[in-house]
């Protein structure tokens, strides 16, 4: 167990790096887009996919992250107790959660195999490295998600963090 | 049981139990789909339709723009600009946390980055200058509001999206009743510094004045840069949002040198997170709203509201009340793509102006970040205040107040949102 974990450990790790490293290189291609068009007046095409599907894949891997740091955004309704109720409770939200990542992978992976042999709208590029980023996601979801089945969540926090840990964007 | 009833029923449900809202949006339209026997590839499709949009780039580069104010200390800047400003009247410090938060607004689309940079500088401050713990988390809590109000604003950047509706005419919308809280704001912290008996600051000098315009004057043009360029047409809401944060990097790193290249990669991943867990709800919600546009909820609110769907401003009021609700235990973006159909029915129906209706939309989810159990901004305010939110509460109820007056005073005066749009972009308004 404890090698899944510190797998998971690294996995995260990855998942946050690669999602930076996307958030940087589209910001980079919108500006770029739009420094062809305003300053050298030479509109280029293949920017605008590049970029939506570099934020796709930012959005995913982020929320990936967000999986294993248990800081997606929770509604605090019900206290949290330190209480039997309380644990399974928790129990069954991990579980939930579990059963969201496998339906991403599920129809992620379907959704991106039919897509194999289909093009962007505008380029022409090949669909499925757009597609593939909702199932490459869904599978860091799936692990972390087991890894907080197995550990049960520890003692003390609610079935989430508090949104004010991680805000929001708006 | 009607499919629409069984999908909010078991989402709310969920919601309850402390699933997070992107996957108990998704859980629960899995239920439907697998109740009435449509294809699960929905989930999917959905999900990544509703990613794959260039207008929701503009949600990590309000965002970041926001962090990178605060990471490069461009916020202590705002402060000291603000402070030669208003400094001079009665309850000084308070007067200056509402102003900083008007500019920053201008700069930011996030009320969050709002209350965390001005937050971090003007609690300290406050509370050493002998304000109240819980006057000032209030105070600071309820003047980021205007970071979604004052443009631009992430909130308008997506009910424009899921609507098309202008944004540059959303934006413009949001110039006036945004400042209009800020005074409002303001006129209440003059009443407590009176009745609280709060000194005022030390007076700027002219030269003083000088010294800080010059130092406020670079990061200032970002407002000038971001409006303008959208109301010229010169590039999108998103575009603009990405010369904010390329702006912004070369003002820190190029010409203040107030922060380091090392902290950028710490800087984006913690954009990535945050930016993350809203959008992944986005894209959870379209699933949802893809079944209840397909049930045909939308026709069938607008049956049920009556004569509240044949009169603007019963309409409006209603859309108010609903929002008030959603934004009270939900995060605004995905509360704006799920009810977008149904805003919109009612939008036909009625006869409202559609941005008027986004408007009073975005001002009713801004109130829902003052309030618990999902006030973020209120929730991050009372953190950096080191105070409990019950504590805060009796403060926070006067500035809803003034705040909920002002949302009814726009919906029954459209005048005071439409005038700016009408004049600028009229092509827009209805």
């Amino acid at each position: 167990m404890e090698r899944f974990f510190r797998f998971n450990a690294a996995l995260e790790q990855i998942c946050g790096v690669a999602a930076a490293l996307c958030l940087f290189v589209f910001t980079i291609i919108v500006a770029i887009d739009v420094f062809f068009r305003q300053v050298i007046a030479t509109p280029l095409l293949w920017p605008s996919e590049i970029s939506v599907s570099l934020f796709v894949w930012s959005v995913l891997l982020g929320a990936a992250v967000c999986t294993r740091r248990n800081s997606h955004l929770v509604v605090e309704i019900l206290p949290s107790l330190p209480t039997r109720i309380d644990w399974l409770l928790r129990l069954l939200v991990d579980l939930l959660c579990l059963i969201f990542a496998l339906l991403v992978l599920w129809t992620g992976v379907k959704q991106a195999w039919a897509g194999i042999s289909r093009y962007t709208p505008m380029m022409g590029y090949p669909l499925w490295p757009f597609l593939v980023a909702l199932p490459a996601a869904a599978v860091p979801m799936v692990l972390f998600s087991i890894e907080r089945l197995v550990r049960g969540s520890p003692p003390g926090s609610a079935g989430g963090a508090t949104a004010g840990e991680e805000g929001s964007a708006a | 049981m009607s499919p629409i009833l069984i999908l909010f029923l078991s989402f709310f449900f969920l919601v309850i139990l402390r699933v997070p809202i992107a996957h108990s949006l998704v859980l629960s339209s899995a239920f439907v789909i697998w109740l009435v026997g449509l294809s699960f590839d929905l989930i999917a499709q959905q999900m990544f339709h509703g990613l794959n949009s260039f207008t929701l780039l503009a949600v990590p580069f309000f965002l970041l723009a926001g962090q990178l104010l605060n990471v490069g200390l461009i916020t202590d800047r705002l402060v000291r600009l603000a402070y030669a400003m208003v400094g001079w009247v009665r309850g000084g410090l308070a007067h200056i946390n509402v102003v900083v938060s008007m500019i920053f607004a201008g700069m930011s689309g996030s009320s969050t980055a709002d209350t965390a940079g001005v937050g971090a500088v003007m609690i300290p401050a406050m509370v050493k200058r002998g304000f109240d713990r819980r006057f000032t988390v209030a105070v600071t809590a309820a003047s980021s509001t205007m970071g979604v109000i004052i443009p631009p604003s992430i909130l308008m950047v997506i009910y424009g999206a899921a609507g098309g509706v202008s944004i540059g005419a959303l934006f413009l919308a949001g110039a006036i009743p945004g400042m209009l809280i800020g005074l409002g704001q303001m006129a209440y912290c003059y009443y407590y510094a009176v009745q609280h008996d709060m000194a005022a600051e030390q007076r700027a000098s002219l030269s003083e004045f000088w010294a800080a315009l010059k130092a406020g004057f670079l990061p200032l043009l970002v407002p000038v840069i971001i409006i303008g360029g959208v109301l010229t047409g010169e590039f999108t809401a998103t575009e603009a949002g990405m010369i904010a944060c390329v702006y912004t990097v070369f003002l820190i790193f190029g010409i203040f040198r107030s922060a380091k290249w090392r902290s950028m990669p710490k800087v984006l991943t913690e954009a990535v997170v945050i930016y993350s867990q809203p959008l992944l709800a986005v894209a959870g919600a379209m699933v949802f709203g893809w079944l209840l546009a397909y049930f045909d909820a939308p026709a069938q609110v607008a049956e049920l509201s009556g004569p509240v769907a044949k009169d603007p401003t019963l309409a409006l009021l209603f859309i108010c009340a609903v929002f008030i609700v959603l934004g009270t235990f939900m995060d605004g973006i995905p509360a704006i793509i799920i009810f977008m159909p149904i805003v919109q029915e009612l939008v036909r129906t009625s006869g409202a102006s559609d941005i008027h209706t986004g408007l009073v939309v975005v001002m009713t989810l801004a109130l829902g970040l003052v309030t618990p159990p999902y006030g973020l901004c209120l929730l991050l305010a009372s953190v950096i205040g080191n105070i409990k939110i019950s504590e805060v509460m009796g403060q926070i109820v006067i500035f809803y107040a003034l705040f909920l007056a002002i949302v009814l005073l726009i919906i029954f005066v459209p005048e005071i949102a439409l005038f700016l749009p009408r004049l600028v972009m009229p092509q827009f308004v209805n």
